[in-house]
């Protein structure tokens, strides 16, 4: 038993890379289908969008990049999904110059199964350098700091800008942010300046930064992570998707379960032949 | 059935190939891995740049300019951010580093009035708000602990405004001379008396059980501080580390589920899951995982070979 706990805690790293392989791609391969609950921050996303009259427009930051998709790109299409479906009017910007490849042909996909027009029922601004300069003059004068679309379409020649030219014209703010700049920002720069109505999605790693402002108030609701995508995923699509839509946070939740599980065993196993042996050797 | 084009079809299979050679490091460092993370610098980097040109520098600065010079003379105004652009790359050089010195303290201030506003309304004030939460609301809304609400209550944000004192003491490193650390129990015991009155005589809340509960943990909130000035301080610091451990273990376990996350969006991507099914039809994701997995063991085991 001795020999084997010492051996254990030699193990080449290897093996626990393979394990964690094994236990991420067979419930891929097989789903267990494992229930899970939806969190009061989800929920309260979700709330903030159902309790917006049709014809609203919502400004929606959608800054991350390649990496951060799987966490939460199924959330920006869902929601996309969501704010179409009631008839919502989304206006998108990002901080992050590798959005542009996986915002515009998402949103452009979306909006044509639901017969929206760009410029009446959705519209994309756009890519901006300047940081948090930037969401200060969102905040401010989005007319100033986006002249005009990413089509190059001047704003006031867009429907869908009428009557919008700041932050607080719109009645929700989404950050969908994967760090900086992003959500931390928009909070810190304009939300409590404007006392903006906002709700925020993040990784999983920003989670606990961004926690402090959902129980504060600050943000309205707030998702984190292929979990809060998972869930978000649960709340819109009720009964079942629409065709052809695939629901990839939800379909990973058996596999975050398994490597976790994984995990957990790893480090109680870890301890005890560390704990064990230290005890043998002293003695 | 869309057919899609041939190089979208190569960018699939190249992205497949790719993530299998990255994931070769797990075994062991190899050219082929080096060879990713070489394309992948060179990529990035320039992407980067033509994003930099054409959303940055080109309608920013060199437009502006050009209008400038062509009749619109407000728009010379941006020549000044030029010559300081210019002036940071004198950083480079050891004799004339001292002239970045201009454009950096500029941009330091700007900085520095850009986020000490953010933090001041975001956090300091939003924050520090939020850092004593009403009791009383608290009591009426959840009562002392409410499962549905993940444990929101009396008991909550007792535990809160008491973590959050120790944590803030455990970092107070001054040595206290005995005889103020005579005055800290007096003191806590005081301040938890009248804490205690004034929430039974008048928090607003009809059930004698919700002031109990209410003053009880007002009391603790006010009172806890006054243990630094005790002989029990470190009772209160132990305290403090645990609460901070347990946040690095909660921020610690996010850390872990983003990146299986990563590699859960790597293996829907290599199972051609998070693709639609008419690309799967063309693309084969499937085939492409296998060919590229034999590919790059063949490539390990070569250089094994040559390396032994």
């Amino acid at each position: 038993m001795l020999e084997w706990l010492i051996k254990f805690q030699r193990m080449d790293r290897r093996w626990v890379f393979l394990g964690m392989a094994i236990a991420i791609f067979i419930p891929l391969v097989f789903p267990l289908q494992l229930p899970f609950r939806v969190d009061k921050e989800v929920r309260d996303v979700y709330r903030q969008v159902e309790k917006l009259p049709e014809g609203s427009a919502v400004l929606i930051s959608a800054d991350f990049d390649p990496a951060s998709v799987p966490e939460i790109g199924p959330f920006f299409t869902t929601h996309l999904h969501h704010l179409f479906r009631r008839n919502l009017k989304p206006v998108l910007v990002t901080l992050w110059p590798t959005a542009i490849p996986l915002v515009l042909p998402e949103i452009k996909a979306i909006a044509k199964t639901y017969n929206k027009k760009y410029g009446e029922d959705f519209v994309f601004l756009g890519y901006k350098e300047g940081k948090e300069l930037v969401i200060k003059n969102i905040g401010q004068n989005i007319f100033q700091q986006f002249p005009t679309d990413y089509d190059g379409t001047p704003l006031p020649d867009l429907p869908i800008m009428q009557g919008r030219r700041q932050a607080k014209d719109f009645p929700l703010i989404v950050s969908i942010s994967a760090g900086f700049p992003g959500l931390n920002e928009y909070v810190l720069q304009i939300q409590g300046q404007y006392n903006l109505n906002m709700v925020g999605v993040c990784t999983a790693v920003g989670g606990p930064d961004y926690i402090p402002f959902y129980k504060s108030g600050q943000l309205k609701g707030l998702s984190m992570g292929m979990p809060g995508s998972a869930q978000y995923e649960k709340l819109v699509w009720k009964d079942k998707p629409a065709p052809g839509v695939k629901l990839l946070a939800t379909a990973a939740m058996d596999v975050l379960n398994l490597g976790h599980v994984f995990i957990i065993v790893l480090i109680i196993m870890g301890n005890i032949a560390f704990f064990i042996t230290r005890r043998i050797e002293e003695a | 059935m869309e057919e899609m084009a041939f190089a979208q079809l190569v960018g699939a299979w190249v992205s497949i190939f790719l993530t299998l050679t990255v994931l070769s490091f797990l075994f062991d460092d190899n050219p082929i891995y080096k060879v990713a993370e070489h394309l992948f610098m060179g990529v990035a980097t320039g992407y980067g740049i033509v994003e930099a040109y054409w959303n940055l520098l080109k309608p920013n600065l060199f437009d502006k300019i050009g209008q400038g010079f062509s009749g619109e003379s407000d728009q010379l105004i941006y020549l000044i951010p030029l010559v300081l652009s210019v002036m940071l790359l004198f950083k480079i050089s050891p004799k004339y580093a001292w002239v970045a010195r201009v454009p950096i303290a500029i941009l330091v201030a700007a900085y520095a009035a850009v986020k000490i506003t953010g933090e001041t309304s975001g956090k300091l004030i939003g924050q520090i708000g939020a850092s004593f939460p009403n009791m009383s609301e608290s009591w009426d809304k959840h009562g002392l602990w409410n499962w549905e609400a993940d444990g929101a209550g009396v008991i909550s944000d007792t535990l809160l405004v008491v973590g959050l004192s120790a944590c803030l003491i455990h970092f107070y490193f001054s040595e206290i001379d005995a005889r103020s650390q005579r005055l800290g129990v007096p003191m806590g015991i005081v301040t938890f008396v009248l804490v205690m009155a004034c929430a039974l005589t008048m928090a607003p809340i009809e059930s004698t059980g919700g002031k109990i509960a209410v003053g009880l943990g007002l009391g603790l909130c006010a009172a806890a501080p006054f243990l630094t000035l005790s002989p029990y301080k470190h009772l209160l610091t132990r305290f403090g580390v645990m609460v901070l451990m347990i946040s690095f273990g909660a921020s610690f376990g996010f850390t872990v589920m983003g990146r299986i996350s990563l590699a859960i969006g790597r293996g829907q991507e290599l199972l051609g899951q998070s693709r639609a099914p008419v690309e799967v039809a063309q693309i084969h994701p499937q085939i492409a995982t296998l060919v590229s997995a034999v590919i790059i063991i063949t490539c390990l085991f070569i250089f094994r070979k040559k390396e032994h």
